[in-house]
């Protein structure tokens, strides 16, 4: 009918594809756009955030995008499990599994010692006080040759001089849905280490026995809401 | 209505048949919704990210039992609230004294019963941007602005619009799309980096 | 007669010869007291925290060591979940209500002391003793430990006058705002009724997760090379790591107030992040360090300013021996 070009018709089928409409020629090309094309996923987020807008139901996490998490988890669901050393307690993470998980999402087996990349994921920081020094933010970074995490400065431990020093090839392509869920798999891990570590402090800390009364009353931060 | 049954089940369908792309849709479609329901019962910003990703994955697991007597997002947001009540249980944590029930989240016209979340928690940006949302469609072309309402806000069908307004169905998918397009433009740089 | 504190009672007290001096020495006493006296008393009350937006309540039940039987205290969460904490002699119940317990056991308690510390120093904070207050009933002495730097929180603390157990206590940051509160809502000092004290007695059956700490570990590998001033190494336990396979050595410092954990453990996922979190009261920092091709999580937790925990935490390196 009109000249529209290829793009205008792709956006146009993804506006239908959302609404259900799509026939399944255009939901076909719509999927393969998504895939293939960042801008393109992006703007299905936006015209979904148009509707919940409408309906009022916008939140803070609007500008959150977990998808790309949730298809890599999807993607080695099917891959095959790692043999590894697993954790003895149950009750606490199930971390070992988590970086199992991901690491087979690589193609790579062997861990531990022989392990030739490691990812170090961004730096989370929250409820900042003023006097925290500054700390790169959100980078995540794959770590492909030997690194300085130096002592010398508070603001480039680690993270920002991994980036700075990243000058050779990267030796394992690992795509940016691997990195969200990296980055997720590592925030969890750091997690349960600082609620397991907070009840060991506690217990560490009441040791001299002047103590207990404070330390345990302040892990009601954790288990409690 | 929020969404009609039908909008989804092409793309539900097409997951059954193997294609984990459309899963992806879906998860674009709803994780807002479902990450706003999980907030509701964790406070930890990081910690609803990873209950609802684990939501969405026990859904996806799962996608061979649903059978379509509810729609998806129903089924979804029941698999949701069993994952956060799950995680807190497995914490050890106080579960809410009241579910957020489905109908009640998205149906809020008179909340009689004091639920535990009535709203999703809001901020300055959405604040903004549902602003701006609003500001485009009222100064949209008329048929643009009745085209997008009905299909976002009463959720009817292309061929209900079509009946409504009395023009062909074509023409209904055009302008939806025209309006999405006018909205996009405006709240495309707020967003920034996508 | 006002109970608040104020300088006309400090002066009253002067007159009443109840105390000889209102200065440092005298609040080092106290403190010295307070120390004493939660570990040889036997008491029980109840009292409530605060903390950023939460009130929580808790109860707790001490009972002194006597010759037959370790010194053993309960601490029990009264909101939410129902949790208890059961501390006896070397060992460390914490149990569910979902059933999970969680068992810590330490060595010998020796605590390890690399130089003589004596108490809270002058030298780190400034010690004041306020006046007379009233809490749950009881008088207290108000007490000011004020930072003399910033790499630590300040407090104020109500001493019950006869016991000299701490009846309410104040964490205040380096903006001046309270950051936490404690206040006991009752409290009954004196040798336990029978049936309080069987309460001590519960043991859950199993363990779910068991934490036991190498009975003589080697000396530690890996040191803070920076610690803010009058902070020594108190404790040391190398344990399970509660996220892998691996060990932990796990070092604790204090001033004779504040205190910290620096825990270390080598890194068997290739997956690293680094975090700061403030978690109510605490402060907990995460970091990677990198020796050759192994890396080691370092992660500090404690009531110290966030930006002390980070500068401890980038300090921590492997112990430099003189070769």
């Amino acid at each position: 009918m009109s000249d529209k070009s290829a793009r205008e018709q792709l956006k146009e089928s993804l506006s239908v594809s959302l609404d259900g409409q799509a026939s399944e020629l255009e939901l076909r090309r719509v999927l393969e756009g998504i895939n293939n094309d960042d801008s393109l996923r992006s703007l299905a987020g936006r015209y979904q955030l148009i509707g919940d807008a409408v309906r009022g139901k916008t939140s803070k996490y609007a500008g959150v995008d977990i998808s790309r998490g949730v298809m890599a988890a999807i993607e080695q669901e099917e891959a095959a499990p790692v043999r590894q050393a697993q954790p003895k307690d149950s009750a606490v993470a199930q971390s070992g599994n988590f970086a199992q998980r991901f690491w087979a999402s690589l193609g790579k087996v062997a861990l531990a010692a022989s392990v030739a990349a490691a990812v170090i994921v961004g730096v989370r920081t929250s409820n900042l006080t003023p006097e925290a020094p500054l700390l790169a933010e959100h980078e995540p970074a794959v770590l492909t040759q030997p690194v300085q995490l130096a002592q010398t400065g508070l603001r480039d431990y680690g993270v920002a001089s991994v980036r700075a020093g990243n000058n050779a090839e990267s030796r394992d392509n690992i795509t940016p849905e691997q990195l969200a869920y990296a980055q997720i798999l590592a925030n969890q891990a750091t997690r349960e280490r600082f609620r397991a570590y907070a009840l060991q402090h506690a217990e560490l800390s009441a040791v001299g026995g002047a103590q207990s009364i404070l330390s345990f009353a302040r892990l009601t931060s954790f288990d409690n809401q | 209505m929020v969404d009609s049954p039908d909008s989804d089940q092409q793309l539900v369908d097409r997951v059954k048949q193997g294609d984990k792309r459309a899963y992806d849709v879906l998860v674009i479609k709803y994780q807002h919704r479902i990450l706003g329901l999980v907030g509701g019962y964790i406070s930890d910003f990081q910690e609803v990210q990873d209950v609802t990703q684990e939501a969405f994955i026990k859904a996806f697991r799962a996608l061979d039992k649903f059978r379509g007597d509810s729609s998806f997002y129903t089924w979804l947001y029941r698999i949701a609230v069993n994952t956060a009540k799950n995680h807190l249980v497995s914490k050890g944590r106080r579960l809410p004294e009241s579910d957020i029930d489905v109908h009640d989240a998205d149906f809020l016209e008179t909340a009689t019963t004091l639920r535990v979340v009535d709203t999703p928690e809001r901020n300055l940006y959405c604040d903004q941007i549902e602003q701006v949302i609003h500001d485009v469609i009222q100064r949209l072309p008329d048929e643009l602005r009745t085209a997008v309402m009905l299909r976002e806000f009463d959720g009817l069908s292309y061929e209900e619009i079509a009946d409504v307004m009395d023009c062909p169905v074509g023409t209904v998918r055009s302008r939806i799309f025209r309006a999405r397009e006018a909205i996009d433009r405006e709240i495309r740089p707020l967003l920034g980096r996508s | 007669m006002q109970w608040i504190s104020g300088k006309w009672l400090v002066l009253s007290l002067f007159a009443s010869g109840a105390l000889s001096a209102a200065g440092g020495s005298d609040v080092q006493g106290l403190l010295a007291k307070m120390a004493d006296s939660a570990q040889n008393l036997s008491y029980q009350g109840e009292f409530v925290y605060q903390q950023g937006g939460r009130l929580e309540t808790l109860s707790i039940i001490h009972q002194a060591g006597e010759q037959d039987r370790p010194e053993s205290e309960r601490i029990a969460y009264l909101d939410g979940a129902p949790r208890e904490v059961i501390r006896a002699g070397n060992e460390l119940f914490l149990s569910r209500h979902n059933g999970e317990v969680a068992q810590f056991q330490h060595g010998p308690l020796m605590p390890v002391v690399d130089r003589f510390q004596s108490g809270v120093s002058n030298d780190y904070y400034d010690l004041k003793l306020v006046g007379i207050d009233r809490v749950a009933g009881r008088e207290a002495f108000l007490l000011l430990v004020m930072p003399r730097d910033r790499f630590r929180y300040g407090y104020q603390l109500w001493l019950d006058r006869q016991s000299s157990l701490l009846l309410k206590s104040e964490l205040i940051d380096n903006q001046g705002k309270i950051i936490e509160r404690l206040q006991f809502t009752s409290l009954d000092v004196g040798q336990l009724s029978n049936d309080t004290r069987a309460l001590l007695e519960h043991r859950p059956a199993d363990a779910t997760t068991a934490v036991n700490s190498q009975p003589e570990p080697a000396a530690s590998q890996w040191e803070a090379s920076w610690l803010p001033e009058g902070f020594v190494r108190q404790n040391r336990a190398v344990r399970p790591s509660p996220v892998g396979s691996h060990a932990v050595d796990s070092l604790t410092f204090s001033d004779g107030i504040a205190n910290f954990t620096v825990f270390v453990e080598p890194d068997e996922t290739g997956l690293l992040s680094q975090a700061s979190e403030k978690i109510g009261a605490l402060s907990a920092v995460a970091k990677v360090y990198r020796d050759g091709d192994q890396y080691f999580h370092i992660t500090v937790v404690g009531d110290i300013p966030l930006g002390t925990a980070e500068r401890v935490a980038i300090s921590v390196r492997p112990v430099q021996s003189a070769s």
